[in-house]
């Protein structure tokens, strides 16, 4: 079995946890059962693991809610017999694969960059990740995406998914989706919190949460008093 | 929800354990000797009884001992979690071992194997 083909199985045995379970164990069980498949733990035996664990953490979570359990064994089979599945949960996980193409999701903007690249590495994409200064709504998020010049029909062949910044504003960029068999190269660019003298790398609106003009309870002010507390042009 | 022995002579402790299941115990033996994260527990596992604990297995155990107050979740080092035992979680774990060595003392009499 290819690394590709037992990394996305065992992906998708973790969408089957809870959201919450995912949120704290997600990456880390990911990362385990790298290192058990490693050390020569069958990756059959490890999402089958996971999909029993996740019917458990179902009937826990949502006892009324009995489709759970057949809804993992629906994809455990399908899996395994090689069908791409799409799954229609509402909580979208960090690394979901949708029919055609991989949606690497940041759903904890202080891991952003851990959860992008686990999500790549997993499907041995070319795609760096990297960290740029910018301004704090936009810290977590998707500053850009710089990818080779494959196109199709026009269209950039890494598509960006908007979502909303940190404090809710729409307007950020919180996923990437990419074609299954992608074998460009690419870099996104990740938003962190910028040092003192440092430029931007990209900016959200001024008027966004932790943006300045934010800040300090500034809107509904005239011109006048906020400008007395922007910094002035030398700082 | 913390396990104390008050009251109870530790009957508490022991039954809590014996809900838990073989996993629980295992894990709690393992962080008996210092903190572990997920993948270093799998290992000691292995080793000191020779059983290949699945790593659904493993959460849904780590789950329910840390709500039972018997180990505790620690910082994160990178994407790894490592968990240390509670002094509940070693008493319990006491208590259990102890259980367990009465009953291997009267199993091996009874099979004429020897013992207490």
């Amino acid at each position: 079995m290819s690394s590709y083909r037992y990394a996305r199985m065992i992906e998708i045995a973790v969408r089957c946890y809870p959201r919450k379970w995912r949120d704290r164990h997600g990456d880390e069980a990911i990362e385990l059962a790298e290192l058990l498949v490693r050390d020569g733990r069958s990756p059959v035996l490890v999402a089958w693991s996971y999909l029993r664990g996740a019917a458990r953490e179902q009937l826990v979570a949502r006892p009324s809610r009995r489709l759970r359990p057949a809804l993992a064994a629906l994809v455990v089979g399908s899996t395994l017999i090689g069908v791409p599945l799409v799954l229609l949960d509402s909580s979208t996980p960090a690394n979901a694969a949708s029919s055609g193409e991989v949606v690497a999701v940041i759903s904890n903007p202080s891991d952003a960059v851990g959860q992008l690249e686990s999500v790549f590495r997993s499907h041995d994409f070319s795609i760096e990740v990297e960290e740029e200064p910018s301004s704090p709504s936009r810290v977590g998020s998707i500053l850009a995406v710089k990818a080779g010049p494959e196109k199709a029909g026009g269209h950039a062949v890494v598509r960006e998914i908007a979502g909303p910044c940190v404090g809710g504003t729409p307007g950020c960029i919180d996923a990437i989706a990419v074609p299954l068999h992608y074998t460009g190269k690419a870099q996104v660019f990740v938003g962190r919190l910028a040092k003192p003298g440092e430029t931007y790398f990209a900016s959200a609106n001024i008027l966004c949460p932790g943006e300045p003009l934010r800040q300090g309870g500034n809107l509904g002010k005239t011109v006048v008093s906020p400008a007395h507390d922007l910094p002035s042009k030398d700082c | 929800m913390a396990v104390t022995r008050s009251g109870h002579d530790g009957e508490r402790e022991r039954d809590v354990l014996r809900r838990a299941g073989e996993a629980s115990v295992l894990i709690l033996t393992s962080l008996a000797d210092g903190p572990k994260h997920g993948y270093a527990l799998i290992s000691d596992i292995k080793e000191f009884s020779g059983l290949q604990l699945g790593p659904g297995t493993l959460y849904g155990a780590l789950d329910r001992l840390e709500s039972l107050g018997l180990i505790q979740a620690l910082p994160a080092e990178e994407r790894r979690h490592p968990y240390r035992i509670t002094s509940a979680g070693a008493l319990a774990l006491r208590e259990h071992l102890d259980s367990l060595e009465r009953v291997s003392a009267v199993g091996r009499l009874r099979l004429g194997l020897g013992g207490v």
